[in-house]
């Protein structure tokens, strides 16, 4: 459990393990706003081998490495890469920190930097991309920290509690993101 | 309810997908790069007939499995054997009435010709039929003339995904486009 591959100040990254890692997704999805924060779709449990089960049909689509907390080496959360269009360079990014206390440390923004690396200076990716709930602002914040930029939005494409809010879509260029490495 | 046969217009019909007797056509149309690009990923390729056949198989097989997709065939309406091109309405998510819209006209003289009608018919079907909310669109940001069709239908444009797209030796962007339900609807003068 010592692969820090992928090492940051507070959090480092390891690969996700499809045969051990599922019961920690199954817990973290018990908080329905954990779900309803990522997904458009409605929030739903799985159990572990509901996930395993998912997860294997997207496996060569998607790589998943856990968020690891370095003080402690508590796995906090989940990171993947996915969707590849390999002669455009483009990726998309998902990302989820599992408990509340958790939320709002900057553990995601360390964890995301550490992927960006990863996409840009070893997978030769020419822009990530993601999308991202209207109403989650903190997310997004998140996501600008790190140098993603707001390119528009699907307007009102999710529907929740009688309501309907945008999908904002975001991307970072990988000369974007190199510079303001630089600028550390 | 309207009694006209909503998968038919003034010149073209919508119809089931026979994947083998389609394939044929799909897989010449696919020697053109454009038209491979909406058809394959990585990287973007003709297939050969029996390639496409077989993927058509699966993308019927998938629609009816999950039922979160649509895929026929456009067709003039003088003869079955005039395949003009496909619909795709995709990753349909039912909960909050989303669609991603893909037309792919078999060359740029049946686009000219007859996206426009294609585009009518396809709105009121997602939106008079499947009761979506919004439809959207992506379109590589060079394809000018598809972009003012869409636009010319009553689509906006909602994001510009930058250098999304490599074609030509060059990054491109990518332009989404979208529709929503009643603005299609005040602009048919319905509402």
């Amino acid at each position: 459990m010592n692969n820090k591959y992928l090492q940051g100040k507070n959090v480092y990254l390891r690969s996700m393990d499809i045969e051990k890692d599922m019961e920690l997704y199954s817990k973290w999805y018990r908080d329905a706003l954990f779900d309803r924060f990522m997904d458009s779709m409605p929030a739903v449990m799985y159990n572990k081998d509901q996930m395993k089960e998912w997860y294997e049909k997207q496996i060569s689509h998607i790589s998943a490495f856990i968020i690891m907390r370095k003080e402690d080496d508590q796995p906090i959360g989940f990171i993947e890469l996915a969707g590849y269009d390999w002669h455009s360079g483009n990726a998309w990014l998902g990302i989820g920190i599992g408990e509340r206390e958790n939320w709002g440390k900057g553990y995601g923004t360390e964890a995301m930097n550490l992927i960006l690396k990863l996409g840009f200076l070893e997978w030769n990716l020419h822009r990530v991309s993601l999308s991202v709930l209207g109403y989650n602002e903190r997310a997004i914040r998140s996501y600008e920290k790190v140098g993603f930029k707001k390119e528009g939005s699907l307007r009102g494409f999710i529907h929740r509690e009688g309501q309907r809010w945008d999908m904002p879509m975001m991307g970072v260029l990988k000369n974007e993101w190199i510079k303001l490495q630089e600028n550390k | 309810m309207d009694q006209t046969n909503i998968f038919e217009g003034e010149r073209i019909r919508l119809t089931e997908i026979n994947p083998k007797e389609d394939a044929e056509k799909e897989s010449q149309w696919m020697h053109s790069i454009e038209y491979a690009r909406f058809r394959t990923e990585n990287p973007v390729r003709p297939m050969s007939v029996s390639e496409v056949s077989k993927d058509l198989e699966e993308k019927l097989k998938e629609s009816d499995q999950e039922r979160s997709s649509f895929y026929y065939a456009i067709r003039l309406k003088t003869g079955e054997k005039d395949l003009l091109g496909f619909l795709h309405i995709i990753d349909i998510e039912w909960p909050n009435g989303q669609g991603l819209l893909q037309v792919l006209m078999g060359t740029e003289e049946i686009n000219k010709e007859y996206l426009a009608e294609t585009l009518s018919l396809t709105l009121r079907y997602a939106f008079d039929e499947l009761n979506l909310y919004h439809i959207f669109c992506e379109i590589p940001s060079y394809d000018i003339d598809a972009i003012k069709a869409f636009e010319k239908a009553g689509f906006v444009q909602e994001a510009c995904l930058r250098e999304m797209v490599y074609h030509a030796g060059k990054y491109h962007d990518r332009i989404i486009l979208g529709i929503v339900g009643e603005e299609w609807r005040h602009k048919k003068g319905l509402s």
